[in-house]
């Protein structure tokens, strides 16, 4: 114990006196009546640090008593005059030959939910209990000049994938803010596809993109980023990139699984031609509680093989010449003066167009295959832990674009704190040429150890 | 191809059209501050010589502030960065420091100024373990802005920050912080006065926000709504916390204005008590605009919620604190 205490006296007293000089300096500074004043302050500083050293001296000695074989970060806390893991051993120097400072921020996120639906038709994964997903994300700083993460993720408690690991770098000169990223990662394309399924404001992604995309859209590639100012108070940001392949990745209790791929139902993906997407949008404040946000997206896959379902249940292979998908997305928000409530109104429409040649069935015959779609939800958050939802969704299926979906949805979300979620969400599926349904699921979602959120545009 | 080359185009043309534009320049020092109350304290020290700008608004959640873009802007153009520290404000500056790329603003660089620096957080967190807390700042309590001593420090903080990265004014800051400590000593000795009443009062708060304040002041919190910072009360410990405040005598129930005004009207229904709606931070709507007019505010209201006058009869001779600029 008396090395602590010599610690403390070798870190404080020193402390003490250059504050003591610097007091001397400061004043000398001063001019008239402020160094009266100055000196007063001064001097009440100096009380109060006195008054401190003998509170951490007593708590020593008390600590000297039964804290002692108190381990970890709270003993740090305890030793610490700057709070938990700021301890003076930290201060002293290194005490360990197995250092796990430079290790990257963990986190670990389950999602779990009870599906039920009313078809009783609708397949052998409702009404059941599923873990949708477990993910483990890590993150660093590579160095001065990036930073880098890796997501490693189980979908339905079954496949281990690493649906996301790619690195950020920042090039040029500092205030042009250019990101190069590159690695696996979900592309910059419409307004919620780099959020995270567990994230989502609601329990589905909604199905217009589950059909265009394939879920959230993710490429190997890279993809580049920039934001500046139109004006003082009017940011743009756009991104380019280049992607070997770009495919569909869903957390949906019902996706269809092939050969090919872990997740998906709609086949696009498993391209091989370059693709590329890219993204501007603009945000603005309209007042200092509404905020607007318009964004324009574009995802062009080129030649590739892939699977159509000409009838519902039969898939068929057919060439795709190219396909471009264009999103519209405008997100209006309004936040209550002090944060407690808040309305969130977002739209986003989508179109796809495809060619596809059928050279195996029926060789020099094209096939067009356009198709339109949106979604529009408002959410509706009355204080820090609750908030409830209305979504509908509408669009043409691809492949199938005579025929129309139309989801509503409504769910109520009860945050328990920022890393524990309750929600339940209920949505009623109006397929063309299918029986309707209705769909339940209440959703626990956990956090453990690091989560962090990127910008939210 | 022409679709893919019209595309790279349609991609790049915002960059070709705007990457050269140079910022504005506004011939004085900008300063963005995390919290109104440090824009306050900036505006004071600064007087002409500053532009300043608080990134949350006054009374807001310091925990949940939506980080918005435009805020990216505010940073990326601003000579001097003033924040809480003590990690009030951890959820969403750090990315935005990052995201931004002005050096001079990085912790470390020559416009970064952590205001917390010199004072004495209190309830350092015992483990580092989300059992302990939902918000969990492992250097201490950050809610120091209500402790005028506290205030001190940070002016001076401020103005450091201001004489490092605007030399020039350094006489003229020096000056300025020196008149304004004059009004901490004049307005302090108001609120002591006002305070007089309130010692020993017993109160709950909401949110652990309040420790710094009741300590100088001399009030006692005898519990808090959450039961641990950042996570919503269950219902046995409301039936702990009604017990205490019948045992306590508690007299007050402090809510900031984003907590709901349910489970505080409930308990006060229950005990007598009173609710009195306080924000923490400068700036919100009705408790004025300066940091000053808050802890005005919050005593008065205080005085007013256990039955007394809102400011004590004044002694002979005393003279009201002067509102102008010092």
């Amino acid at each position: 114990m008396n090395k602590w205490k010599n610690a403390l006296v070798a870190g404080v007293f020193p402390g003490l006196l250059c504050l003591g000089w610097t007091a001397c300096g400061s004043a000398r500074a001063q001019e008239g009546g402020g160094k009266k004043e100055s000196g007063r302050d001064l001097e009440r500083q100096i009380r109060e640090l006195r008054r401190e050293i003998q509170e951490l001296k007593a708590g020593m000695e008390r600590g000297a008593g039964g804290d002692q074989a108190a381990p970890g970060p709270g003993r740090a806390a305890a030793e610490s005059s700057g709070g938990a893991g700021f301890g003076l051993l930290g201060r002293l120097g290194q005490t360990t030959g197995f250092s796990n400072t430079f290790n990257p921020a963990i986190g670990f996120t389950a999602d779990s939910l009870f599906a039920f639906n009313s078809r009783h038709d609708s397949g052998d994964e409702w009404n059941k209990f599923h873990l949708r997903s477990a993910e483990l994300g890590i993150s660093s700083f590579i160095d001065p000049y990036g930073w880098a993460y890796a997501v490693i993720e189980s979908h339905m408690g079954e496949h281990v994938e690493l649906p996301e690991a790619a690195g950020n770098l920042y090039v040029g000169p500092d205030d042009w803010n250019l990101r190069l990223k590159a690695g696996k990662f979900l592309t910059d394309f419409g307004k919620i596809n780099q959020v995270h399924d567990h994230d989502l404001p609601f329990t589905e992604r909604p199905p217009v993109l589950e059909d265009f995309l394939g879920g959230a859209n993710i490429g190997t590639g890279a993809e580049l980023h920039q934001w500046f100012g139109l004006t003082e108070d009017i940011p743009l940001r756009w991104s380019l990139g280049m992607f070997n392949e770009t495919q569909g990745h869903s957390h949906a209790v019902d996706a269809v699984e092939n050969d090919e791929d872990t997740s998906r139902s709609t086949g696009y993906r498993g391209f091989r031609d370059f693709a590329c997407a890219g993204r501007v949008t603009v945000y603005t404040e309209l007042s200092d509680a509404w905020t607007l946000q318009v964004g324009t997206s574009a995802l062009y896959q080129g030649e590739q093989e892939v699977f159509r379902e000409t009838v519902p249940g039969t898939w068929r292979g057919y060439d795709l010449e190219n396909r471009l998908t264009n999103g519209v997305d405008i997100t209006l928000k309004w936040l209550e003066a002090t944060g407690g409530s808040s309305l969130v109104w977002g739209t986003e429409i989508l179109r796809s167009r495809a060619h596809y040649l059928d050279s195996r069935w029926n060789p020099g015959r094209v096939y067009r295959d356009h198709a339109l779609g949106g979604y529009s939800y408002l959410l509706y958050k009355w204080n820090q832990h609750w908030s409830a939802y209305v979504m509908y969704d509408r669009h043409q299926v691809p492949g199938r674009s005579r025929l129309g979906r139309a989801d509503y949805s409504a769910g109520i979300t009860w945050d328990l704190s920022h890393f524990n979620r309750l929600r339940l969400h209920y949505s009623y599926r109006n397929i063309e040429g299918g029986e309707d349904s209705h769909v339940v699921y209440l959703q626990w979602v956990f956090v453990i150890g690091t989560h962090a959120h990127g910008m939210d545009w | 191809m022409d679709s893919k080359k019209g595309f790279l185009v349609l991609a790049f043309l915002p960059v070709l059209l705007t990457a050269g534009l140079p910022g504005r320049a506004y011939g004085k020092v900008r300063v963005v501050a995390t919290v109104p109350d440090l824009a306050f304290l900036a505006r004071e020290i600064g007087g002409d010589r500053v532009q300043v700008r608080a990134l949350a608004r006054g009374g807001q959640d310091l925990h949940a502030v939506p980080a918005r873009p435009t805020f990216l802007l505010r940073i990326s153009r601003a000579d001097l960065f003033l924040e809480l520290g003590l990690d009030a404000e951890h959820a969403w500056v750090p990315p935005l420091i990052y995201a931004c790329r002005n050096k001079k603003v990085r912790p470390g660089g020559i416009g970064f100024v952590n205001c917390s620096a010199g004072i004495r957080p209190v309830e350092a967190p015992r483990s580092l373990s989300r059992e302990q807390a939902g918000d969990l700042h492992p250097m201490g309590n950050p809610h120091y802005n209500l402790d005028p001593e506290n205030m001190r420090i940070v002016a001076r903080n401020i103005c450091s920050g201001l004489c490092r990265v605007d030399p020039a004014g350094k006489a003229f800051y020096e000056k300025r912080l020196a008149a304004l400590m004059k009004r901490f000593e004049v307005k302090e000795k108001e609120w002591f006065r006002m305070a007089r009443d309130l010692k020993g009062l017993a109160v709950v708060t909401y949110h652990l926000s309040w420790t710094y304040f009741a300590r100088r002041f001399g009030i006692r919190v005898a519990g808090t709504i959450e039961p641990k910072p950042g996570i919503e009360p269950t219902p046995s410990h409301l039936a702990e916390l009604l017990e205490t405040m019948k045992r306590e005598k508690v007299k007050v129930i402090i809510r900031e204005p984003y907590y709901s005004e349910k489970i505080p009207c409930w308990l006060a229904r229950k005990t007598g008590a009173v609710v009195v709606t306080l924000p923490n931070t400068a700036g919100w709507n009705g408790a004025g605009k300066t940091w000053f007019d808050l802890m005005d505010y919050i005593l008065k209201s205080l005085r007013k919620a256990v039955g007394l006058p809102p400011e004590p009869p004044k002694a002979p001779g005393v003279k009201k604190a002067g509102e102008g600029k010092g």
